[in-house]
């Protein structure tokens, strides 16, 4: 791509990360949510697979193995502060006041865990079809 | 009012996505009708939905598909 596309690039891209952890933080108070925040940061890596090439891209994306394993663990992650906050829930919330950051019980963490498995599966996709594509 | 003049420009928008012959000109104009589509749901009150469409509709699906036009012939 052009230089101008990869120096917006390199400015724009840990704002658009940065953005996608905050709706992931104020899922339980603002729009948005687990699903949401995902799909930002992996658009965000969908942009930066755009504006370089192949040989600059592979040293900023970790390997294949990596990845995976972090879509499991937000998987099992869920399931545990599943279960977790059904045990706790009521010791949590009374530690907690109404309509701060720290409130709803184990929502938050529950949101992070959605935004890991989210972005991760994202991620992989883009990253496979791209070693796809460019190599005709 | 706006809801009405956004919905006629979705219209068109897709006529045009149709219409053109350069399919990577379809697909940004595409990308267009879901930022449009995006809009219509942020004014009919549900923001969450408008963040979603507006993260997956306009940045994934256009990579997916500029990916998919890069691997075959560009021109219909």
């Amino acid at each position: 791509m052009d230089i101008i596309v990869k120096q917006v690039t390199k400015i724009v891209f840990p704002f658009i990360v940065l953005y996608g952890f905050y709706i992931a933080l104020h899922g339980h108070l603002t729009p948005g949510g687990g699903f949401a925040a995902g799909a930002i940061i992996g658009s965000a890596f969908a942009l930066l697979v755009i504006a370089f090439d192949e040989m600059d891209v592979e040293h900023k994306l970790t390997v294949h193995e990596l990845i995976d394993i972090k879509s499991v663990a937000g998987f099992f992650m869920i399931l545990i502060i599943g279960k977790l906050g059904y045990m706790f829930r009521n010791k949590l919330i009374e530690s907690q006041t109404l309509f701060h950051l720290w409130s709803g019980g184990f929502t938050m963490i529950m949101n992070l865990a959605g935004t890991l498995m989210v972005s991760s599966a994202i991620i992989l996709i883009i990253y496979s079809l791209e070693k796809e594509a460019w190599k005709i | 009012m706006l809801l009405e003049i956004l919905l006629l420009v979705g219209i068109v928008l897709a006529l045009v996505a149709i219409e053109l012959k350069d399919l990577v000109h379809s697909v940004l104009v595409l990308a267009g009708l879901d930022l449009v589509v995006a809009v219509i749901f942020f004014i009919l009150k549900a923001p969450d939905i408008a963040l979603t469409q507006a993260a997956v509709c306009a940045g994934l699906i256009t990579f997916l598909f500029l990916i998919t036009i890069h691997k075959t012939e560009r021109f219909e």
